[in-house]
């Protein structure tokens, strides 16, 4: 009697179905459930496979070294001794010598013995103050 | 061909004229250039006229506020003949500001090509009687007390950084101890000299600043003749801006050395 019993209580279990409310909550919740934020590392790592990391690993070092290297066949002394670098040495020369000669020649035009303006066109280097009065020239000859 | 003849001759002489006598070469521009002219209609030339004056009037301000911003940039202590140089200077410049802004004003108003020729001549006169010797001096200060100091601080940062890399480079037994000594002595004199002569163009600039006051009174005003206030140094010939010169000089042949060591350097080590 008592098994005849238990099996029939089994057999109903079967139709047993949940509530139609809880259904539609349940059914709601797993749909717009927000998926939770990959970790960035790991979700990297996941989605890779071992030898394309690998690669890139090697890839990376490769480029590191190369770029140093580069670097170092470029300007051999830089950036350790600065100092004496002949690159960066004729660099500044070059400017320091260009300021000088263009600093004095705005002091010597105007320094001339006679301050006459130009009546000729303006020398290479031609100064501020040279082509002040060259324009005037011109105005007043036009 | 007798025709053909001489035209060959007549240019073959004008061109002639040309190549042994230039002054004639020079005549004929201006001679050619008052053709174009005396083509323009008296319109045009005033329009031309009054845009090229405005533009030298408009460039000249420029020049000047360009000059008292510079002016401005030197720092001196209080109560030094030095601020009291530095900021005359800097109201003679404002003196050159308000006359070329006065006559671009004027040229607004003017009618004729005679009154834009008359305005130019004034121009023309202030700036070779009172602004030429009035900016050199402006000019000289600066050279004297920003240029060249800001160089020669350029050039002892260099200096100290070679000595630097050649310790180093000696240290780690990359170059001979020693090899560089006459090449490093020789820049230090050379620096020192550079500096030596700044000092002597400013001392001598302030000197003939003092000397000034007591000779000549304050700066003339605006439009008058041209008095020079500079006045003439000790030593005949020597001047600030001589001195400023050769202490500029001097840092071109240190920067020579500096190439030619650090030249030296680079085949020591086998890089060059």
């Amino acid at each position: 009697m008592k098994e005849e019993h238990i099996i029939k209580q089994l057999s109903i279990l079967k139709s047993v179905q949940p509530d139609a409310d809880f259904a539609r909550t349940a059914r709601t919740t797993i749909l717009y459930r927000s998926e939770p934020a990959p970790v960035r590392f790991f979700g990297l790592g996941q989605s890779l496979s071992n030898t394309l990391s690998i690669g890139l690993v090697i890839m990376f070092f490769v480029f590191v070294a190369l770029g140093g290297v580069a670097t170092v066949f470029r300007n051999p002394l830089s950036p350790t001794f600065q100092g004496v670098d002949e690159e960066s040495l004729a660099s500044e020369a070059g400017s320091i010598n260009q300021t000088i000669d263009a600093h004095l020649n705005e002091v010597a035009y105007l320094s001339r013995e006679q301050n006459k303006l130009v009546m000729a066109a303006p020398s290479e280097t031609a100064n501020t103050d040279e082509e002040i009065d060259l324009l005037l020239t011109q105005a007043k000859s036009y | 061909m007798k025709q053909f003849i001489k035209y060959l001759s007549l240019a073959a002489f004008f061109s002639l004229t040309f190549v042994v006598n230039p002054t004639a070469k020079a005549e004929s521009m201006d001679f050619a250039q008052l053709i174009v002219a005396d083509d323009v209609a008296p319109e045009e030339r005033l329009a031309k006229k009054i845009e090229l004056t405005t533009d030298a009037l408009k460039k000249a301000d420029e020049r000047v506020v360009e000059m008292r911003t510079k002016l401005e940039a030197i720092k001196f202590e209080d109560e030094t003949p030095e601020l009291e140089l530095r900021n005359k200077l800097i109201e003679r410049a404002d003196q050159y500001s308000v006359f070329y802004n006065e006559k671009l004003v004027a040229l607004a108003a003017v009618q004729t090509i005679e009154e834009v020729d008359l305005l130019i001549d004034a121009v023309i006169v202030y700036r070779e009687g009172i602004y030429a010797t009035g900016a050199k001096e402006i000019l000289e200060f600066v050279l004297v007390y920003s240029y060249t100091p800001s160089v020669l601080v350029l050039a002892d940062e260099r200096m100290e950084n070679i000595l630097k890399d050649v310790t180093r480079l000696e240290g780690l037994e990359l170059i001979e101890p020693s090899t560089f000594v006459s090449g490093t002595d020789e820049a230090k004199i050379i620096l020192q000299k550079a500096h030596d002569l700044q000092t002597q163009a400013a001392t001598l600039l302030m000197e003939n600043y003092v000397a000034s006051l007591l000779i000549a009174p304050e700066i003339q005003p605006l439009e008058l003749e041209a008095v020079p206030v500079e006045v003439a140094p000790v030593i005949p010939g020597v001047t600030p801006r001589v001195l400023a010169e050769q202490s500029l000089a001097e840092v071109k042949k240190l920067y020579e050395l500096f190439i030619e060591t650090g030249s030296k350097v680079g085949e020591t080590l086998g890089i060059n």
